[in-house]
């Protein structure tokens, strides 16, 4: 709601025109201490009090932590978090087996001798290619699903995964931790709709496809476990606090070097609910 | 029967309010505690329209909880965040809002300033710096020196929360 007449926010108090500035994103922020110099006190200001606030929630998320779980739910977290950090590793080492990434010397498969599509190679590549690149196995997903597996499909494909620094960099860039509700959505319709696929149907015909099938397999076995870990509820309270902290290091660090300036500074005896 | 209190606003009426609605008020609450609900509380910096305001707040959220507003915002339009009742109270002439704050900040009544500065947030986000002062009919009050200096904080400090 816009007003011709004079406004009155410029007559607010910096610690009730800091409380604005907690709610606004840090860029955001930054970039109003450039509207007056009331502004730019109260935009550091705010920041003060929101570090001073995130103290806080750290702190209760840390007793929410220490008292609000009991002993079995922390074991059980612990054993998953675990098999969570061994499905990491076993996915590289799967990945490398299946594209012998790790004998420079020896054959890696070389998909393109493969001019027909066999879709017990084709099927078990789409679903990693789904989950490793997204932008990618979006694309191809609105291909298989219009026109399904054929050698315009299968070229396009195997491009992703052709030679040696193609697989090598698709392994090394992967962040599971990125990968969308949507690509597991996707990589897990081709598996309802194709049941009959499985590793004794799949490795007399490649053993590369029989490991991305094992890859994929796992890459999903993942997520159910990430699944059963926030029915738990500490993971959130950990991501809180790790987001809290790292906000709170951000602000930090700026507000240092903004403090280093003497125009800006405020006294620190002064109250955090009302600097005036 | 509740315990019944009189606020005196600053044109000096009175308003009679149950006493459990104002013990939001951090100051009031310190006040009751000090000299009891038989005295008047005198409450110069806060008009009546206002006072009337911020009670009708007190006795809302006494039934209707609202829950912490998230930092920072999430959304530039309140009422995907909070209560269709909160996003309504706050949704006021600027000088308006700008009292509220006032006031919930001398009265000390956390939720309310909060409230009232998550919508002032919401205005102020998005827009350029002249639009802020446009809207808000700010003077520019920085010499160019430290116009400079800011730019030149900010660069670094924008470098720094990537």
């Amino acid at each position: 709601m816009e007003s011709n007449t004079q406004s009155k926010l410029h007559s607010l108090n910096i610690g009730s025109l800091s409380e604005v500035f907690t709610f606004t994103p840090l860029k955001t922020s930054l970039k109003l201490r450039l509207v007056c110099r009331k502004f730019n006190q109260a935009v550091c200001y705010g920041w003060r009090l929101r570090i001073y606030e995130i103290g806080i929630c750290v702190e209760h998320c840390e007793t929410q932590l220490s008292d609000g779980f009991d002993e079995k739910t922390v074991e059980e977290y612990k054993l998953m978090s675990e098999h969570q950090d061994c499905i990491i590793h076993d996915l590289k080492g799967l990945f490398t087996r299946a594209f012998k990434l790790n004998s420079p010397t020896r054959y890696y498969p070389n998909l393109g001798w493969l001019q027909k599509p066999d879709r017990l190679i084709v099927l078990p590549l789409l679903m990693a290619c789904v989950i490793l690149k997204k932008k990618n196995g979006e694309e191809l997903m609105v291909d298989y699903k219009k026109e399904g597996i054929n050698k315009t499909f299968w070229y396009k494909l195997k491009l992703n995964f052709r030679g040696r620094t193609r697989p090598t960099k698709l392994i090394n860039d992967f962040e599971i931790s990125k990968v969308t509700p949507k690509q597991l959505q996707n990589c897990r319709m081709i598996l309802r709709q194709n049941a009959d696929l499985s590793p004794a149907k799949i490795s007399p015909v490649s053993s590369c496809a029989s490991d991305l099938y094992e890859w994929t397999k796992l890459a999903l076995k993942y997520f159910d476990i990430k699944h059963e870990i926030l029915s738990l509820g500490i993971k959130q309270v950990e991501e809180k606090i790790e987001s809290y902290k790292t906000t709170s290091q951000k602000m930090l660090k700026v507000f240092e070097k903004i403090l280093a300036n003497q125009q800006f500074w405020i006294p620190p005896e002064q109250t955090l609910t009302d600097p005036n | 029967m509740s315990t019944m209190v009189k606020l005196i606003s600053q044109e000096g009426e009175i308003i009679e309010v149950d006493q459990e609605t104002v013990m939001l008020s951090v100051l009031i609450k310190s006040m009751i505690d000090d000299s009891g609900t038989e005295e008047d509380i005198p409450l110069p910096n806060v008009s009546k329209s206002i006072l009337e305001k911020v009670l009708e707040f007190c006795k809302h959220i006494k039934e209707h909880p609202l829950q912490e507003i998230e930092k920072p915002l999430k959304s530039a339009n309140l009422r995907d965040i909070i209560p269709e009742w909160y996003d309504d109270f706050v949704d006021v002439e600027q000088e308006t809002l700008f009292e509220v704050i006032l006031a919930a900040n001398y009265l000390d009544i956390k939720p309310l300033l909060e409230l009232a500065c998550a919508k002032v947030a919401t205005m102020v986000k998005g827009k350029s710096v002249l639009d802020v002062r446009k809207t808000f009919n700010i003077e520019n009050d920085l010499t160019p020196e430290e116009e400079a200096q800011i730019l030149e904080e900010n660069k670094w400090a924008e470098e720094a929360i990537q």
